[in-house]
């Protein structure tokens, strides 16, 4: 039997990445800002887990203009979604796995 | 204790974190459908006040036009900040008008009157589930499913008509004061757990 720790996904394992596909888990799209003020994180912290998450192939990052403003606007792929299930099922078979250890 | 991440965080903690987010972010999404629901409340009991007069035959004319201008009267200029595809919204509200208008035309008034409330009940659950809302969902889909078996056992068509209009009415403003409500208590920051 395999240690449920082997499936854990070292891109998305940090913190402030998971929560930008968890964001993304519950709609197809979210603001820069709005992911800046829910994972309470500056503008360039979010800027690096945003590349990193989009060079995995689990994020797409959108640019555009609103007015002269620029907009960035993030979803998650196929790809993005499927790892995160994944990412959190083997989290929690590692916690239970501890939890029956502990026993 | 078992430490992932940045060596401070439990497993239990990220999980909690990860469910914290996904809350506001349903919060996000909760904070636009109020407001289609609020609108269309108010056009349900429209219908039913206009249903004592003779105009009230042309209500839904007029009705359909005003609901979909009042709902681009209230997200104009919105800046949501985590929102859906827009497509399925488009295509389930244009195949509520079109149904709508195709019973109006072909369908005798009889039927027309329970045919409405079929349509918009299982059009705003599609809309309910798309907004990842299943109560809301669940709601109109059986209030359609209702409103048929209804006008199969009903014989006062225009009274059915006048309740159903009463009913919509109250379950769309219900639901919409609702979600507006969970939508105010879903605010990033407040919801932060205090550590």
């Amino acid at each position: 039997m395999t240690y449920p720790s082997r499936g854990l996904d070292e891109v998305i394992h940090q913190k402030n990445r998971l929560g930008i596909l968890a964001v993304l888990a519950e709609a197809d799209y979210a603001d820069f800002a709005y992911l800046k003020e829910v994972l309470d994180l500056t503008d360039g912290n979010l800027s690096r887990h945003l590349q990193v998450l989009e060079e995995a192939g689990l994020v797409i990052i959108e640019k555009d203009f609103q007015g002269k403003r620029p907009h960035t606007r993030v979803r998650s792929t196929r790809r993005g979604r499927k790892a995160l299930n994944e990412h959190l099922k083997a989290m929690q078979d590692l916690i239970d796995r501890v939890n029956k250890e502990k026993r | 204790m078992l430490c992932v991440d940045d060596g401070r965080s439990s497993p239990d903690e990220i999980l909690a974190e990860v469910g914290r987010v996904r809350r506001l972010t349903r919060g996000a999404l909760a904070d636009g459908s109020w407001r289609y629901l609020a609108v269309w409340s108010i056009v349900f009991f429209g219908s039913w006040a206009t249903s004592f007069f003779p105009v009230g035959r042309f209500y839904w004319i007029f009705a359909l036009p005003a609901g979909y201008l009042g709902m681009w009267l209230m997200f104009r200029g919105q800046q949501p900040a985590a929102w859906n595809r827009d497509a399925p919204y488009w295509i389930t509200g244009a195949t509520i008008a079109v149904a709508n208008t195709a019973a109006g035309l072909f369908l005798p008034s009889e039927a027309i009157v329970v045919v409405v409330w079929v349509v918009i009940g299982l059009g705003f659950g599609v809309l309910s589930w798309l907004d990842r809302q299943p109560s809301a969902s669940g709601l109109f889909f059986g209030l359609g499913l209702a409103s048929g078996v209804l006008g199969l056992v009903v014989e006062d068509r225009f009274l059915l008509y006048r309740v159903l209009a009463l009913v919509f009415t109250l379950a769309s403003g219900g639901a919409g004061f609702t979600l507006w409500l969970w939508a105010r208590r879903q605010v990033p920051g407040q919801a932060r757990d205090p550590k």
